[in-house]
Parts: structure tokens; sequence; C-alpha cells
């Protein structure tokens, strides 16, 4: 037998270990990360339900020309600062085919570990009142 | 092998395979307080598209201290209302629709609502706001959104 260094086998073994244990890490980051993009989307997601109902329920607002539209909630400014994280909501309000109908936009955007991410949702608004 | 090398191979090996099980255990605890988290959340989002929903096929509603009162000429069994309330935020922190409880208690944390602030943006548009806590974990989430009438306008607040 050879004394020197180590064999193959045991290389092997202790390679699988470390290769088991960063998985096993890998595994947890993935899904703590996970997480928090779905706690960032759920927050998200329900601002723009906000912004679409007090849209819906601002007659003013719709019967205005097509363009940008500001954040609805007075008691609150942008950047939204909720959970955590600040949130930028952009909201168009576009005409359509059908004048009773008109197209509403609202993108929200937020940073996640120095990317930019957003969701976009778009909804008919009927206008006459 | 000799007994050198086994008196020195078995410390090295007894302190890697303890500071992995350690690390496993670890990052084991740490998954079910993610868990739990996510529990939280779900929870919340539960309440909010349940009330939402409601709200904006209700015939009327109103606006009460701790809660909120819908009407709504499609129920078609029991009586013609729903009631939100929230309880006991301080000790249980539930949200109950009527009678039953529209957030529970999991297996994953010691999950609590409270807050559920509902109030009137104007005559068709309600604001809610509902936080919850877990407690096992101290996470502190909250959703905000709003709800339009699409039948009714509200109520005076009472």
């Amino acid at each position: 037998m050879n004394d020197k260094g180590f064999f193959l086998l045991e290389t092997v073994v202790l390679g699988l270990i470390l290769f088991a244990a960063a998985g096993v890490f890998g595994t947890y980051a993935i899904s703590s990360r996970l997480r928090a993009d779905s706690e960032n989307r759920l927050t998200a997601a329900f601002l723009a339900q906000k912004q679409l109902a007090c849209v819906q329920g601002n007659a003013t607002v719709l019967k205005a020309a097509a363009g940008s539209i500001p954040w609805q909630d007075p008691a609150s400014v942008q950047p939204i600062l909720k959970n955590g994280k600040e949130f930028y909501i952009k909201t168009d309000l576009q005409n359509t085919e059908d004048e009773v109908l008109k197209q509403v936009e609202v993108v929200v955007q937020w940073q996640e570990r120095g990317k930019t991410c957003q969701l976009k949702f778009v909804k008919l608004v009927k206008c006459d009142g | 092998m000799t007994l050198l090398e086994v008196i020195v191979a078995l410390p090295l090996l007894s302190i890697m395979l303890l500071s992995l099980g350690t690390a496993f255990l670890l990052l084991l605890r740490m998954y079910f307080c993610d868990l739990g988290d996510g529990e939280l959340q779900e929870q919340l989002r539960l309440a909010a598209v349940n009330i939402v929903t409601d709200v904006s096929y209700a015939d009327r509603v109103e606006v009460q201290q701790d809660g909120l009162k819908i009407w709504s000429r499609r129920r078609s069994s029991g009586q013609g209302w729903i009631n939100y309330r929230l309880k006991d935020p301080l000790s249980v922190g539930k949200i109950t629709k009527n009678t039953q409880p529209l957030t529970g208690d999991s297996i994953h944390g010691d999950i609590r609502i409270t807050k559920l602030h509902c109030s009137k943006m104007n005559e068709r548009t309600l604001l809610l706001e509902i936080e919850g806590i877990n407690k096992t974990t101290g996470k502190i989430f909250s959703i905000e959104t709003a709800a339009f009438l699409q039948n009714a306008v509200m109520a005076a607040d009472s």
C-alpha cells in the first residue's frame, strides 16, 4: 500500500460530503430568497389593486383626458414604504375605441438586490359614472 | 494507519461532523421559521381577497369600529349580511367572517392578526389595511388595498 497522499475513494467521499453541505445551504438560500420575492410581489399586487379601485371610484379622474394619474391615496406619498420596501406606482389612463371604456394601466416598481422589479396590471374601466 | 493518525483524525472528524450537524439543524429551524412567515403572508392574503370580493359585490357596506358589515342579496342561505371582525387582537388575533374564523392557527408559527382597519375613501371606495405578526419570529407583515363597490354606495359610518 502506498501511504503517501490520499486514495481516490477518500477524496471522492470528502467531495460528496462538501457537495451535500453546499446543496443544503444553497437550497435554503434559494427558498429564503423566493419567499422574500413573493412577499414583495404580494405587497405590490395589493397596492396596484388599491390604486385601480381608487381610480375606479374617482369619476373626476376617469373623465379627465388620457395621461398620467397620480397616486390616489392622500394619506401616503410616493415612494410607498410597505413591509420594509419602497414601492413606486405609475398609473396611465388611455382611451379605447369604446367611448364608455377607458384603459387603466398600473405599474408597481421596487428594488430587489440592486435590480428593478415591476408588476404591471391593466384594467378596462367604465367611465359613465 | 498508525495510532497517531487515528488520534489526529478522530477529533478532526468529530469537529467536522458536529459543525455540519449544527449547521443543518440551524438551517432546518430557519426553514421552519420561514414557513411560518409564509403562512402569515398567506393568511393575510386570504383575508384581504375575501373582504375585497365581498365588498365589491355588496349591496350595502357599513364600516364599523371593529370591522365591517356587508349586505348582499347574493347570499343564498342564512342572513343577508356578512360581518368581518378582528377578534381579540392582543391575545387571539383572528379575523372572523360571521362566526367562523377566517384566519387561524398554524403549526408553523404563532400567527396573530393585529390590525383590521377599514375606512371610507369616498362613496364607492373602501380602503383596507390588515396587519399580522408571526410571534415565533417577530415578523410583521401588512397588506394595504382598496375595494370598489360595483353595485352600491357605502352607508354612513356607525
